[in-house]
């Protein structure tokens, strides 16, 4: 089987050509300690049968971001695997200076190199000729043209691998003709990577065989010497020491490497290519930039795009969301009717079945939210929306590429979180996935809506037609991303750290976007979702509910029969009378059963700790139950109260939850503003916090964000209710 | 869009460069990664540059570097330095410049 290594610039279509050579048999998977996609494959045909690594898209190998480094590393033979045996570099035809860099590249750590020259037809298109066998000859590798797209050239692909594969000389290309400067510099480089204090440390890959090609000496030449010292102790250091960097360009050995790779690259593409006279073509991506980057209309494109995203997200999985609901409220009665009462059918319908659905209910969010991205950035949209935001972005102190994953998060968080992914710059990104629970998700709304009911009842309209329910709402809307820009301008300066990446930004031409390469996203990210983050939503889900039923309390026995036997003697032959009783007998059962369960002893044992905001153990335990969902206070509210928590009208139950706040708990309206600013901070959502697990790759950061959150959320709370009641509104 | 030349030949930043001219690399002054990262993208000396539009209020340019359009902010665009394009290009890469008539200002 050989190895076979894709790589290539961003936009090239290899992910396209991954696909159709990989078909199904693709596995995604993660580098270690890295969130950057493995993207492996097998390849089948006839004869043919190849390993595809599809390296991450880059434009270069030098090390600035993780992806350049994952894919010199996965080039060179780190991570345990062997060296590819071909490398095929995708080029992208109409950009062919830039791809070609690449190329070098690759092939100056002497690997055996095969061009695919992709995306021939857009070339032909621009009016391009190319002398493919010329342009060939004169680089010393094979070309192959091809429209991966539509699946041309693959047999003529599949035949040249094999080819170098029997004959490495056929794909190995001469190197540059280096200057004094840089021949010297890659010997002095070469004599230090030989010094035994700074070989690679044990099991971190290959040392390689015999001296380090011309490629691989500039590669940890170019590279950040800080980066080159973790991986081989002291080398960084060592080559920044031997040879400074040189404040002229033409005198500075990593920089005069790549203009001398791209006067090779000039002159090759000047003797073998030719471009048509352009008078008379219409270029549509011109065209369609002159609205969509208007300073105007743009703005206004921009707009109604973001609109119309928010509100798939928002309002159209709505229909689905419920369906799912349903469905798996049907499969628990269905499963409770079929097995024998008791506590192992209690576990597994309202532990792991409400967990599976606690998971479930968030595809179709993610699914319309990955959706909507995938086209943007398919399309080439995404790369306009980077242009028109970025000043606005940057002055408020966020990158730029935070817009959609927090807009999202307005929605619901977590698929707000999950974007973050599409954040190259860690550090931006961690800002982006911290300050996302700040963004008022949706299930904080009916917790809003009960609380404004409750308390605001009777409040006379502002100016006459502003419920003031209604705009204490809004108000805590406003108040999440002013909090979200505040905590963002904190952490970047004091545990994020870095500085914001610099937008440097290919805007690819516009295309109508392919339905499977974007269906295939989509449903990648989906099903990575559900078995990473829904194993912890589930197992979460189980010990809230154990938190909840444990110890087995609740009413007396003969006390209850007592009353069973008196609301039976009392009802008489009234059904309805009799169902009533019976009904409110349960619900009492509930109400002390939870009293007695451990999160009721914690949400007791907690009211010291959250007097201070104004809230009761009642409220305690809601807060300690509202850990599943934030929505799910209203009904662990009406166990508390025994109002039961089955709701047959959502409305009237919320109200009537509300009214026992305000009798029981003694809720005032600065109470319920405590409350709303409690909901509004903490974080008390267990899938938001299986998501930033999931995309920080470890518990540091979701532990971290638990403290910060409800730390802040419980300074917050109580201030409003202290200085609220010292100012005496009650 | 049809691409025009300045007669005078004179130094400029990209923050200064006109819409539509066609200018060439001179050099980049930003030591460090992103002047490393600038040059593999292919603004190397004499490569062929236009700028095609800027973002209002200081906001990021796009500019046609040899073959593809690249976004980059302004503050980064002061540090990237330009010479008018002569005529008759030095570096006949696959640009249209190539084969369009200069129109004199």
């Amino acid at each position: 089987m050989l190895h076979v290594a894709l790589a290539g610039n961003p936009n090239t279509g290899k992910t396209t050509l991954f696909n159709v050579l990989t078909g199904s048999h693709a596995h995604v998977g993660n580098y270690p300690g890295i969130t950057v996609d493995r993207r492996t494959g097998e390849h089948r045909d006839g004869a043919h049968h190849w390993l595809v690594h599809d390296l991450p898209g880059c434009y270069s190998l030098v090390a600035h971001s993780p992806e350049e480094e994952i894919a010199h590393h996965v080039l060179t033979g780190r991570y345990g695997d062997r060296a590819p045996d071909v490398v095929v570099v995708v080029l992208d035809a109409a950009n062919l200076a830039r791809n070609l860099l690449l190329l070098l590249q690759i092939a100056e750590l002497d690997l055996p190199v095969v061009g695919a020259l992709n995306m021939m037809d857009a070339a032909d298109a621009q009016g391009l000729h190319i002398d493919v066998p010329g342009l060939a000859q004169a680089l010393g590798c094979p070309l192959v043209p091809m429209v991966a797209r539509t699946a041309q050239g693959i047999e003529a692909l599949q035949t040249a691998v094999a080819q170098v594969a029997s004959d490495p000389t056929r794909g190995r290309i001469a190197t540059t003709d280096w200057p004094q400067l840089i021949v010297d510099a890659v010997a002095t480089g070469r004599a230090l990577m030989a010094r035994p204090e700074h070989a690679p440390l044990a099991g971190r890959g290959a040392a390689g065989k015999g001296p380090p090609p011309d490629g691989e000496v500039l590669w940890w030449l170019s590279c950040d010497p800080e980066l080159a010292d973790r991986l081989r102790p002291g080398l960084g250091s060592a080559l920044a020491r031997a040879l400074p960097r040189a404040e002229d360009e033409s005198r500075d050995v990593r920089r005069l490497a790549t203009s001398c790779r791209y006067a090779r690259i000039d002159a090759l593409i000047a003797g073998h290519t030719r471009r048509d006279a352009q008078a008379g073509r219409v270029d549509w991506t011109d065209r369609i930039d002159a609205l969509a980057l208007h300073p105007v209309l743009g703005v206004g494109l921009f707009l109604l795009a973001m609109g119309v995203l928010f509100q798939a997200v928002f309002a159209w999985s709505d229909p689905f969301i419920t369906a799912i609901d349903e469905g798996f409220s049907g499969i628990g009665e269905w499963v409770r009717a079929a097995l024998p009462a008791g506590l192992l059918t209690d576990v597994l319908v309202d532990g792991v079945l409400a967990g599976v659905a606690g998971t479930l209910v968030f595809l179709p969010q993610i699914a319309i939210l990955f959706l909507g991205i995938a086209l943007l950035e398919d399309t080439g949209y995404l790369a306009r929306t980077a242009f028109l935001l970025d000043r606005l972005m940057t002055r408020a102190g966020l990158p730029g590429k935070s817009f959609v994953p927090l807009l999202s998060s307005f929605a619901c968080n977590v698929p707000g979180i999950l974007a973050a992914r599409t954040i190259p710059s860690r550090g931006d990104r961690m800002i982006t996935i911290l300050i996302a629970p700040l963004m008022t998700c949706a299930a904080r709304l009916p917790v809003y809506t009960m609380v404004t009911a409750a308390v605001f009842a009777g409040a006379a309209p502002v100016l006459g037609i502003l419920s003031v329910g209604g705009l204490f709402i809004t108000g805590m809307y406003l108040f999440g991303v002013v909090l979200a820009l505040v905590v963002a301008w904190v952490l970047r300066r004091t545990v994020v750290g870095g500085t914001s990446a610099p937008l440097l930004l290919e805007m690819p031409p516009y295309r109508v976007p392919r339905v499977g390469t974007v269906a295939r996203e989509v449903a990648l990210r989906v099903r990575r979702f559900v078995v990473n983050t829904g194993s912890v939503i589930v197992a979460l889900t189980v010990v809230l509910w154990a938190l909840m039923t444990f110890p087995r309390g609740g009413m007396d026995p003969a006390e209850r029969d007592r009353q069973v036997a008196a609301a039976r003697a009392q009802a008489g032959e009234d059904e309805g009378a009799l169902a009533a009783g019976l009904a409110q007998i349960a619900h009492e059962d509930e109400r002390l059963q939870l009293r007695d369960s451990i999160a009721g002893r914690i949400g007791r044992a907690i009211e010291p700790a959250i007097a201070p905001m104004g809230f009761d153990w009642r409220i305690g335990i809601g807060l300690v139950g509202s850990l599943a969902a934030r929505e799910v206070l209203i009904p662990v509210m009406g166990r508390v109260y025994g109002r039961g928590a089955q709701m047959d009208d959502e409305q009237a139950y919320a109200a009537g939850v509300g009214r026992s706040m305000v009798r029981f708990s003694g809720m005032t309206p600065l109470v319920g503003i405590s409350l709303m600013v409690f909901f509004a901070v903490a974080m008390q959502c267990l899938s938001t916090l299986a998501a930033i697990r999931d995309e920080t790759q470890g518990w540091r950061w979701p532990l971290f964000a638990l403290v910060y959150l409800n730390g802040l959320a419980w300074l917050l709370s109580t201030a409003v209710f202290q200085i609220g009641g010292w100012l005496g509104l009650a | 869009m049809s691409v025009k030349f300045q007669t005078a030949r004179e130094t400029l930043t990209l923050a200064e460069a006109r819409p539509g001219y066609a200018y060439t690399i001179a050099s980049i002054v930003l030591p460090g990664p992103l002047g490393d990262r600038l040059l593999e993208l292919g603004l190397t000396r004499r490569a062929p540059v236009t700028l095609l539009r800027r973002a209002p209020l200081g906001g990021p340019l796009q500019v046609r570097i040899r073959d593809f359009v690249l976004t980059l902010r302004a503050e980064h665009a002061r540090a990237i330095e330009l010479v008018a394009a002569p005529a008759a290009p030095t570096v006949t890469s696959t640009l249209r410049m190539a084969t369009l008539q200069p129109t004199a200002r």
